[in-house]
């Protein structure tokens, strides 16, 4: 016997006869679980699309409060000029009890400032010199207790320092950079939609979108997909350096429905890659942060182990905002291009390289 | 769409959950997997083009078969399917297919281990070549052939044992 002639036995045997049981379900129940995945696959949606909403609302109005002069970038003497120290110096200024007070303790600040910016000493002076002339105080007085300022010894100098230790922390908290931060977030990237082109001795996997190919061969015959919207979960690790270039790399998964029309149905897709790259933060203050950054990631679909692994490169620009002492939260637009492999393999990302996504997410600071 | 979804149901439900049955040792998953081809039939029916009620069964068959493919790649029951070499005898005469009523035999298909069964249902009911069998599943094609070729023993040692 033949392997033909036993294949068609059995194959005739078990699809021909008519003793085969009745679903055991009723039309009806078919229908009703229809319905909720048409629900289910609305409420997806626009969760998603509420999701990425609140998040930028929410990025908006974490930034506003904080849009105010606190570049770490600005030049020195402006800086010093600006800081928390001028501004409590002008809020006692308006209390008329310690506005004496202040005319004499106008050289403090000004000797702590003089030994570090030349432009603050100005700028402080200049406040002092105010405060004298409003006051209309005697400049003999002034002089006089100017002369006995100058007789305080160095180790005094020091203690008023130490009346300033809010300030000094302040400062210091300002700089943020040269630190190692984990982020966790989630991609909603665009859906696609289009046609695959087969050669015409190839066989195609409609469910992973996959398709074996001889390249040689004429590529008349097509199918439609659509690729539903790709969502992505990951985790990475940054180390940002002084001069603002980070280092940043992660692994994330990706999942999608992807539909191939005409003969078939479609499937969940899982995909899992490690990415890493180089960016640097062009804007940064204490609470608030952008960037952009290259990175390169290697996909690999895991719910269909036999698909290549699909390499990519990715154009990311982003912003953060400080949520807490170490939590940022993150917003990152990115663009993503898929390379096409050199093997037959042909592949719905192939169809439509470029892929636009938006991450969002936390980052914590070590 | 729906109305011709459920036609295709009354019509063709008993041989449609039967294509599920070969996969499966389990009614219950059978019908569970029976039911997710019809809810996939359901999300993709705008992408369906035919006419005619035959091209409508052959595309539910179509899906109901991959329904259950994916149903085993989630487990990933196949990915241990070494290329090791056949050792059981391969029946070359009639094994007496036609003297068992098809329930059992469906029965006995679906109780093969899972790589045999799904390689044996593709080559003999989805007329694929261990070729595309191979790419479909992962496996290499003589591991397919191997696989085919056991199923087919294996099914003729269980015809034996009902007749005995």
């Amino acid at each position: 016997m033949n392997v033909n002639e036993w294949k068609n036995k059995l194959k005739d045997k078990v699809e021909n006869g008519d003793s085969l049981p009745a679903p055991g379900m009723s039309w009806d129940s078919l229908e009703a679980g229809m319905a909720s995945i048409e629900r289910r696959r609305v409420v997806w949606k626009w969760t998603g699309v509420a999701t990425a909403i609140a998040a930028a609302i929410a990025g908006i109005a974490l930034v506003l409060p904080w849009a105010g002069p606190q570049s770490i970038e600005t030049a020195p003497g402006i800086a010093e000029a600006d800081s928390p120290k001028t501004e409590i110096i002008e809020i006692v200024k308006d209390i008329p009890a310690a506005s004496n007070l202040l005319a004499v303790a106008d050289i403090r600040p000004t000797k702590r400032a003089s030994h570090t910016n030349p432009a603050a000493v100005v700028a402080e002076d200049n406040v002092s010199n105010d405060i004298v002339h409003d006051e209309n105080i005697d400049e003999e007085d002034v002089k006089a207790e100017q002369t006995e300022e100058t007789h305080r010894t160095e180790s005094e100098v020091y203690n008023e320092n130490a009346l300033w230790p809010e300030l000094e922390q302040e400062e210091s908290i300002k700089v943020k950079r040269g630190r190692l931060s984990f982020g966790l977030g989630s991609g909603f990237a665009t859906a696609s939609d289009g046609d695959l082109h087969f050669g015409e001795h190839s066989y195609y996997d409609p469910i992973a979108g996959v398709c074996f190919t001889d390249p040689s061969t004429p590529s008349t015959p097509k199918r439609s997909y659509k690729l539903d919207f790709p969502v992505s979960f990951g985790v990475s690790a940054k180390y940002t350096f002084n001069n603002g270039l980070f280092l940043i790399g992660g692994i994330s998964a990706t999942t999608c429905h992807c539909v191939i029309f005409d003969e078939f149905n479609g499937g969940q897709l899982w995909y899992l890659g490690p990415s890493a790259g180089v960016g640097v933060n062009f804007y940064q203050n204490a609470n608030f942060s952008a960037y952009t950054a290259a990175t390169g990631q290697l996909d690999w679909c895991v719910s269909h182990y036999y698909t290549p692994i699909l390499p990519s490169a990715n154009l990311s620009a982003g912003v953060q905002f400080r949520l807490g002492s170490i939590s940022w939260l993150f917003a990152e637009p990115q663009l993503k291009y898929t390379f096409k492999s050199e093997n037959s393999t042909t592949i719905v990302s192939f169809d439509k390289p470029f892929q636009f996504s938006v991450n969002l997410g936390l980052r914590f600071e070590l | 769409m729906k109305q011709r979804l459920k036609e295709a149901y009354e019509e063709h439900g008993a041989q449609l959950l039967a294509v599920c049955r070969r996969y499966t040792p389990n009614m219950q998953t059978a019908e569970d997997m029976f039911q997710d081809g019809f809810m996939s039939a359901f999300k993709a029916a705008q992408s369906f083009k035919g006419t005619s009620e035959a091209e409508l069964y052959t595309w539910l068959r179509t899906i109901m078969v991959n329904t259950c493919l994916m149903r085993i790649r989630k487990k990933d029951i196949l990915k241990d399917a070494a290329d090791v070499a056949f050792q059981a005898e391969v029946p070359d005469d009639d094994v007496g297919y036609e003297r068992i009523d098809q329930q059992t035999l469906i029965e006995m298909i679906s109780t093969l281990p899972v790589s045999e069964r799904t390689v044996l249902n593709l080559f003999v009911f989805e007329d694929l070549s261990h070729k595309e069998i191979a790419q479909k599943l992962g496996i290499t094609e003589k591991a397919s052939i191997n696989k085919m070729y056991r199923a087919k023993a294996m099914l003729a040692e269980k015809i034996r044992n009902y007749e005995r």
